[in-house]
């Protein structure tokens, strides 16, 4: 029971980390058509890897030319793509611990012991974060852990969650997790789930823990 | 035998983080593109959120960790990037960074990790950064085979004379010709890209099989050609275990638009062109942005290129990219 909890958890989390792309044209970054068949301009059928118009550098500036040995211009090689496009990283395990302190105060004991659920490059060695399955659950199991203790003690997290209380939990740990602050239906889809989608939960405490523990594992908090 | 590649930059990886980063990055194109979309609110992101979320992203990319509250609590934490870059992190950042992209795998023993070593020891020393392709140095292994010690040596010529750099790409030509070094100089220094061809059984891979087409246009006729290169370099004593390597005796080479007479004077004219700088940047871009510079950020990259040629170390041209303002929008 508390599996199937938990699993439906992890995709609610990583449903409320996509709520931003659903809510806005879901071919926008892909330049694909949707499941729909919907036709998205800028969208290019016939190059399916082509850039979206809607990311294409608007005021491409003058820069120089660089010349390879050929007489080829290195900088054709350049994608087109506007400032501020193609940003998000994942953020590396070895920040989670850092992460966790800033946005709760404090760091999961299991943390540490979870590292072999990350692919952590090699010592001397670089490679850019990804997640696996097999991560993105470790992640949830961690970030469950320090929402326990998180939720643990204030008198607010007694009871259970009402439609202002939530908003009110949400707001406050999606700005300090994402470091911004959250859009209405961001905070809306968040409250939907601490008051109706967790409505088994009998137990108030670990409703709200499941609330936290989907913010920590949403795409904002886990990028940079 | 080798095929011009269009390898796409680290595709798959590409397309994995965008999936798990859609809805950050529709974050960012919504706060610069459509304010109200973004925020149902219609404010601009407050100046502290900006400068909170630009202290995560600069300490994770420059130094690979959180960053700390005084840094978080900076109006202006761009302002510390100068600290970050004098770093020991930042040097075993970059040079991990850089290791990776100049080799083809890990290294499982540190005594053979000759490019993170003189990389971090350039970097530590604020050397000038073609001091990892050309400075007179030698990357050995340290006595308690745990690391590998830098050190002065007339007879350097940055990691590619190191034995460990020579013998993990000294290739298995027939005649010891290191055609896999060559390509390795190309790549590290102007940014080659190849696909190696695997051929078919009974190729003749000799010199003679690798003057005919469809192996030519790489090894003997562009501007990379390969066997033209070896012929530059040391030559690997055919048989020999572990390698052990000859001068080479094939004479001056025309390459590059000159007369090349031995591999310092290759590496000094590669490090001396467009493509060495250009290739550097595009490292400092990936470093810091996971990705390659695009069509919209040519004039930071332009600064990149300056601060190179005009300061010489990599941290300017790191500073040059990280302490723009672009940097910090999302």
């Amino acid at each position: 029971m508390k599996l199937c909890l938990h699993i439906s958890l992890l995709t609610t989390a990583l449903a409320l980390g996509s709520l931003t792309a659903c809510s806005a044209d879901p071919d926008a970054l892909t330049g694909r058509k949707n499941a729909a068949g919907s036709d998205t301009p800028g969208a290019n059928p016939d190059d399916p890897n082509a850039t979206p118009a809607a990311l294409e550098c608007t005021v491409k500036p003058e820069g120089r030319s660089y010349v390879l040995f050929d007489g080829t211009k290195l900088e054709t090689t350049r994608a087109n793509e506007n400032v501020g496009v193609n940003r998000a990283r994942l953020k590396p395990f070895a920040v989670l611990q850092g992460e966790y302190q800033r946005a709760i105060g404090l760091v999961p004991a299991s943390l540490a012991a979870s590292a072999g659920s990350f692919d952590a490059p090699p010592p001397r060695w670089f490679e850019e974060a990804q997640h696996s399955g097999v991560s993105l659950n470790a992640i949830f199991d961690v970030s469950f852990e320090g929402c326990l203790a998180y939720t643990k003690t204030p008198a607010e997290l007694a009871t259970a969650p009402t439609a202002e209380s939530a908003a009110t939990f949400c707001g406050a740990l999606m700005r300090k997790a994402w470091s911004r602050t959250a859009s209405p239906d961001e905070i809306a889809s968040c409250t939907n789930l601490a008051t109706t989608k967790l409505a088994a939960e009998p137990d108030a405490r670990r409703r709200w823990t499941y609330v936290c523990s989907s913010i920590l594992s949403s795409s904002q908090f886990l990028t940079f | 035998m080798v095929s011009r590649s269009h390898r796409p930059l680290r595709r798959g990886l590409r397309i994995t983080l965008l999936a798990l980063a859609l809805p950050t990055i529709a974050s960012g194109i919504a706060l610069l593109t459509n304010a109200k979309g973004a925020r149902a609110d219609g404010a601009e992101a407050d100046k502290a959120e900006a400068s909170e979320r630009c202290a995560i992203r600069i300490a994770i990319a420059l130094e690979g960790k959180s960053a700390d509250a005084a840094l978080v609590a900076n109006p202006d934490p761009q302002s510390a990037i100068d600290g970050m870059l004098a770093s020991p992190e930042f040097a075993d950042r970059y040079a991990s960074f850089i290791n990776s992209e100049f080799n083809g795998g890990p290294s499982t023993a540190a005594s053979d990790d000759p490019v993170y070593y003189l990389a971090k020891y350039v970097i530590a020393q604020n050397k000038p950064w073609s001091e990892l392709f050309i400075g007179a140095y030698s990357v050995t292994a340290a006595a308690d085979g745990k690391s590998m010690d830098v050190a002065a040596d007339a007879k350097g010529l940055g990691y590619f004379r190191s034995a460990s750099w020579m013998k993990r790409y000294a290739g298995n030509e027939p005649m010891g010709y290191m055609l896999s070094a060559s390509f390795r100089i190309l790549s590290n220094t102007a940014g080659l890209m190849l696909t190696p061809s695997v051929g078919n059984p009974g190729d003749d891979r000799t010199t003679t099989g690798r003057s005919t087409s469809p192996c030519k246009s790489c090894h003997f006729d562009d501007w990379y050609a390969l066997d033209k290169f070896a012929r530059l370099l040391p030559m690997k004593k055919v048989a020999s275990d572990p390698p052990t390597f000859t001068p080479t005796t094939a004479g001056p080479q025309q390459l590059l638009g000159k007369t090349i007479t031995d591999d310092k004077e290759l590496i000094q004219t590669l490090v001396d062109s467009d493509a060495w700088r250009f290739n550097q940047c595009r490292n400092v871009f990936k470093f810091l942005y996971g990705r390659s510079e695009n069509q919209c950020e040519s004039k930071v990259f332009d600064a990149c290129v300056d601060a190179l040629t005009n300061q010489k170390t990599i941290q300017s041209a790191v500073a040059a990219v990280a302490k723009d303002a672009s940097f910090c929008v999302k």
